[in-house]
């Protein structure tokens, strides 16, 4: 029986453990940050980042710091699930949420959003439309965009892009239902004013005739201008924003502003929130007719209170659609709160085949 | 004769550190992750079938859908392509990194990892700058053959392939590396004594002894990229989703967390069946070598 044992040569000797150790204490502030401080909890507002975020925090927040002196704090990622996990176990990081589409109202549904106080907010004199838990405070565009440099005719409604015969090229589409099925049917001929609710067997035939010319489904929205301006797809479906952004950057993509849908933006406040009403305020700031003309201004967005239109200047008005012109559809997202999970189920499905 | 070991108390920790001897530095980190691995893996289970009461109807409706039966398909071959696919060139790259002095192959190693070190988005931008049908391999390939000619390798099964195994190689490369590492090198040599060509010596004496680890790694490889999302997202096509894409769906955009955990634990127990399975097929053969 073996009575001594050969140390394995491979164990460190002490020079190295300590090397070791000193690294790793070096290291250790790159692991280990030190937690955020909480300046006096602030209310905290997620939303997007990049320069959305900036144009928030110059139009929106900052003013509203300054008129009533409550600090804010901006975060980005304005995921659903975050803040369903926040909201079921108490532990609220976020106060106000900024959100659009079908999935947030399927969230409102499950209960995520304290109700939206009335008497501090103004929820009837709107463009858009309020739910009981998301206040519009933005309007967007949804529709074609295109290269001028490289297409002669292009396509300026959806029906237009439909045309194979007289505006050729490939198409990029987003992998989401909301928005794809609206512009399918009226790439198919419906009544902008008949819209809702929506034909869906009538949309997908309509998605049908157009499928082989989907090079690319496209999943993150960042693709939709990147994949037109290197040459993968000739047509891509984006919002106004977006292409406003770019052609800042010097590329020479349009937007088709015959015919858009009109998206809304929303902010909602956690359900449990302890900043529930200085919440409440901000969403009122946000959505007075100064603030939405700044916005319009800084972002290309559509002020959701009547009136603002027509105060902007004429060039900043050239990029926007104009919610009167009876082409554009404000997309409904009551349809899409409950119908969202089965419809992009049986969407992804359909693009399986 | 005595003991050389040192006296010890008898106390019932004592007897197990005595039992699982070295292993005993193990198991604070054991148990750290049976609470914070194990635990909510449970969860996930538990949420499977728990919401608002117990019921499997999130296993019935992956039963019956057609979505879920396309995108268990799409994993497994898209996952067992890409694994074979990251074998072989990780098997190249291993092969060349240890027939290297040790200083060279470490500074190698470290421009095997690179890929990790780039983010996937950053990375599937420069891919369709790559593969594009403008891209730099299509503009040349017009160039060579003054034609037309475009050959689609993105946003298609193609792209997916190419991206995945790209991430998936430096999964390969480090087992099939130490496999190859082990080897005797006497044994090599005898087979050179005994008159093989480099060829013969590969094929008869190198090849067949790095087996276990190239199995070990394609099978790592591709159980790895059955979970992967990112990717086929961004550089494949409509017909390519994955089950961890629908999974990403339901968390985020759904909201129904109990579909999510559904489809999640029948991805785990797929690829618990395909390690056990090569596990057993392992110790068979290696059982059946040894007799």
């Amino acid at each position: 029986m073996k009575t001594t044992q050969t140390l394995n040569r491979n164990t460190p000797n002490r020079r190295q453990v300590l090397g070791g150790l000193g690294a790793g204490v070096l290291a250790a502030p790159v692991v280990l940050s030190p937690s955020r401080a909480l300046a006096a909890h602030p209310l905290v507002l997620v939303t997007w980042g990049g320069s959305y975020a900036e144009i928030i925090q110059s139009v929106i927040v900052d003013p509203f710091t300054s008129d009533t002196g409550i600090p804010m704090s901006l975060v980005s990622g304005p995921d659903l699930a975050k803040a369903k996990a926040q909201v079921t176990t108490g532990n609220l990081e976020w106060d106000l949420f900024d959100g659009s589409g079908g999935t947030l109202l399927n969230a409102a549904n499950e209960g995520l959003f304290e109700e939206l106080d009335t008497s501090i907010i103004d929820t009837s004199n709107l463009v858009a439309r309020a739910t009981p838990h998301c206040m519009p405070f933005l309007i967007y565009a949804g529709g074609i965009a295109y290269d001028r440099a490289r297409t002669d005719n292009p396509a300026q409604t959806f029906a237009q892009l439909w045309d194979e015969s007289n505006h050729p090229g490939r198409i990029g589409l987003r992998t989401r239902v909301s928005e794809t099925l609206e512009l399918a049917l009226l790439a198919d001929g419906v009544d902008p004013a008949n819209l809702y609710p929506l034909d869906v067997e009538r949309a997908f035939a309509s998605l049908e005739k157009v499928k082989s010319r989907v090079a690319k489904w496209i999943d993150q929205t960042p693709q939709t201008i990147s994949l037109l301006t290197s040459g993968e797809i000739d047509y891509s479906y984006t919002y106004n924003g977006r292409v406003a952004t770019a052609q800042k950057e010097g590329l020479s993509v349009a937007f088709a502003t015959d015919q858009s849908l009109l998206l809304t933006q929303y902010y909602s406040v956690l359900k449990g929130s302890k900043k529930r009403d200085e919440a409440m305020q901000f969403i009122e700031f946000a959505c007075r007719p100064e603030i939405q003309a700044n916005l319009a201004n800084a972002y290309s967005s559509v002020p959701v209170r009547p009136g603002v239109l027509e105060t902007l200047s004429e060039e900043v008005r050239a990029n926007l659609p104009d919610p009167a012109n009876p082409a554009t559809v404000l997309v409904k997202e009551e349809f899409w709160a409950d119908k969202f999970t089965d419809l992009d189920r049986q969407f992804k499905e359909w693009l399986l085949t | 004769m005595t003991d050389t070991q040192t006296a010890y108390r008898s106390g019932r920790l004592s007897r197990l550190m005595m039992r699982l001897g070295f292993g005993t530095f193990l198991l604070p980190l054991t148990l750290f992750m049976l609470l914070v691995f194990c635990v909510p893996l449970l969860g996930v289970v538990r949420s499977s079938l728990y919401d608002e009461g117990w019921s499997i109807e999130a296993y019935r409706d992956f039963a019956t859908g057609a979505l879920f039966h396309r995108a268990l398909y799409n994993t497994l071959s898209i996952g067992f392509l890409t694994g074979l696919i990251s074998v072989i060139c990780g098997y190249f790259v291993a092969y060349h990194l240890s027939r290297m002095s040790g200083r060279k192959r470490r500074l190698y190693l470290i421009l095997v990892m690179l890929p990790f070190w780039t983010s996937i988005l950053v990375k599937s931008f420069a891919f369709t700058v790559l593969l594009g049908t403008n891209g730099i391999i299509n503009n040349a390939l017009q160039a060579i053959t003054n034609s037309e000619i475009v050959i689609p390798m993105i946003f298609n099964r193609a792209g997916v392939i190419i991206g995945m195994a790209h991430w998936l190689i430096p999964f390969t490369v480090l087992p099939i590396l130490s496999s190859l590492m082990s080897q005797d090198k006497a044994l090599r040599d005898a087979a050179e004594v005994m008159g093989a060509r480099p060829r013969d010596v590969f094929w008869k004496v190198t090849f067949p002894l790095s087996l276990p680890g190239v199995l070990a790694a394609g099978l790592m490889a591709s159980v790895i990229g059955m979970g992967s999302f990112v990717t086929p997202a961004l550089l494949g096509g409509r017909k390519d989703l994955m089950m961890a894409n629908l999974v990403d769906f339901y968390i985020r955009e759904a909201l129904d967390w109990r579909m999510a955990a559904a489809i999640a634990v029948i991805l785990i127990l797929v690829a618990l069946v395909i390690l056990s399975g090569a596990a057993y097929a392992r110790s068979r053969l290696s059982g059946e070598a040894s007799t």
